[in-house]
């Protein structure tokens, strides 16, 4: 079998490419869930949690 | 009414467990499951991502590469030594592996969380029960994020294939149509082996490494280039893919028996032919009186392709003139003579094949000459001298003419191997004019009037009328295979020439 370090340099380019693509597709769409579930967090859920606690 | 003490402190117990409970629920489980909510997603998804660029690093776990020793097995097609571009097979094992990595990621993430919880049942771990829902949230979010991370993935996969595909597909499509357009142009139509007798609609291509690439077109292997991949898959050759540009950096071989083929061979014009007829009829005088008048030389527009063919010639031309005798040809192995024309547009290929007489008689030996079933033109040769009518005349014994039989045991032969005889054409060449011409009046001048008439009176209608049937174009020459051809009679070159001719050969 072909050891995975034995490849041509046109895979490792597309490799490289689809790796940076993938981080910076999945950070930004993780940093979208993050900030999403944060801001409805604060704007709504923890106002009613301190009101619960509150009572 | 008096309670009793135990039921007291039991309801002071339990009225004091619900206000705990209550409180830990409020200031324990609502905001850690609230953090798990968004910590376990998060880490799904970075957990996913990791293990996938790690893959695509090549240090993932279980990795599997398709390299050329998996594309000669069969992983894909065409089986060559060559790598296989990267989005046609390794971008799915990748995923594969991406995704089977982190599945048993998260296995065994779950099945230590569940050990844990059955280790800590009926014991006072239990009181932290409050823990439990923001861990198991934290456990479907870790789950759920690594199956977006992993969907992400495929999508963005997806998103390249859907981007590069069409582009690949039609530089493909495109190469592959200039290349037979050039092909087309300089009338290549498929090459053969003079090794073997193979006749092929394209040619291997050896790698100076050695390795064989039987489909150089563009495709799965690479479009514009392919990276070889013989010598154990060292080699790491860049190589041009259509067989127009392989040809002028890379030996052509034969697809079946991997010899050698003459350079620019498949893309260049090439044509075959035959000469057949009975023993001692003049067939290899014919072909050497006609490359005697084409003077092949090193230098010239006309060479003898290779050694052997140097080797046949200068043999053969050592018993001309006709008066001495010629040694019969070797019936084993038909002699093949290759010349390479550079005239007109381009190069073009000539093979002459020399059909021994014996071979032709023998049904058994016949079905070995399969490189008649792909010859351009045939050239049938006529011993004048051996004719009934003309021996019986000379004084010489009567008998059935050796010549018809051969024509129909070699006809009935192609037709046998399905070669469409109406698409070629049949020289049919009485040799030896320089000593018909001698003849006396009524034997041998008659002969000016007309090949096809003279033949005619000779008895052999027969012959004449099955060539006219069997083949598209048929034409009579009357050939001295002589420097200096008396009147009357046509060069040697002039036959060639006629057959050459209708493949775009200018000989």
């Amino acid at each position: 079998m072909t050891s995975p370090h034995d490849q041509p340099p046109a895979h490792w380019g597309v490799r490289a490419v689809l790796a940076v693509l993938l981080v910076v597709t999945t950070s930004v769409a993780g940093a979208a869930l993050v900030t999403l579930t944060v801001d409805y967090w604060r704007a709504d859920l923890w106002p009613r949690l301190t009101q619960v606690w509150e009572r | 009414m008096t309670l009793a003490p135990a039921t007291v402190w039991r309801t002071v117990v339990g009225c004091l467990y619900t206000v705990v409970s209550v409180a830990a629920v409020c200031y324990v489980t609502l905001p850690l499951s609230m953090v798990a909510a968004i910590v376990g997603p998060s880490a799904g998804l970075g957990l996913a991502v990791v293990l996938s660029v790690t893959v695509l690093a090549g240090r993932g776990r279980g990795t599997r590469v398709i390299g050329p020793a998996e594309v000669l097995s069969g992983a894909l097609e065409p089986r060559d030594p060559a790598w296989p571009g990267y989005l046609h097979l390794q971008h799915r094992i990748d995923l594969v592996t991406s995704a089977s990595w982190t599945l048993a990621v998260l296995r065994r993430v779950w099945r230590v969380a569940w050990r844990g919880l059955a280790a800590a049942r009926g014991r006072p771990l239990l009181g932290l029960w409050p823990l439990i829902p923001p861990a198991g949230l934290l456990l479907v979010g870790l789950s759920v994020g690594a199956g977006v991370g992993l969907l992400l993935y495929a999508a963005l996969l997806a998103a390249v294939l859907l981007l590069v595909c069409p582009c690949t597909l039609a530089a493909t499509v495109l190469l592959r149509c200039a290349d037979r357009w050039v092909r087309l142009r300089r009338r290549a139509r498929g090459c053969a082996c003079t090794t073997c007798y193979h006749v092929m609609a394209m040619p291997g291509y050896r790698c100076a490494c050695g390795a064989t690439h039987r489909d150089l077109r563009p495709g799965r292997l690479g479009v514009a280039w392919r990276r070889c991949g013989g010598a154990d898959g060292g080699c790491w050759r860049l190589l041009a893919t259509t067989s127009v540009r392989a040809a002028g950096a890379m030996t052509p071989v034969c697809q079946r028996c991997g010899a050698e083929l003459s350079a620019g061979a498949g893309t260049i014009a090439e044509t075959r032919i035959a000469v057949f007829g009975d023993p001692a009829s003049g067939k290899t005088q014919v072909l050497i009186a006609a490359l005697d008048l084409l003077s092949p030389s090193q230098e010239g527009a006309v060479r003898l392709e290779d050694a052997h063919s140097r080797l046949r010639y200068t043999a053969s031309r050592s018993f001309l003139p006709a008066s001495r005798h010629m040694p019969p040809t070797m019936a084993d192995r038909p002699a093949v003579m290759t010349l390479r024309v550079s005239r007109g547009r381009g190069d073009a290929l000539v093979h002459l094949f020399d059909v021994a007489g014996e071979s032709l008689a023998d049904r058994e030996t016949r079905a070995d000459l399969c490189y008649l079933e792909d010859v351009h033109g045939l050239v049938f040769t006529v011993d004048p001298l051996g004719l009934p009518d003309v021996r019986s005349r000379l004084g010489g014994g009567t008998g059935p003419a050796a010549s018809t039989e051969v024509y129909h045991a070699t006809v009935t032969h192609l037709r046998d191997c399905g070669v469409a005889l109406r698409s070629q054409r049949l020289a049919l060449v009485v040799t030896k004019a320089d000593l018909l011409l001698t003849l006396p009046e009524d034997l041998g001048l008659a002969v000016t009037d007309g090949i096809r008439s003279w033949l005619v009176d000779r008895g052999e209608d027969n012959l004449v009328l099955s060539a006219e049937r069997d083949f598209g174009a048929v034409r009579f020459f009357l050939v001295a295979s002589v420097p200096d051809p008396p009147k009357g009679a046509e060069t040697a070159l002039t036959v060639l020439r006629w057959l050459a001719s209708a493949e775009g050969v200018d000989l």
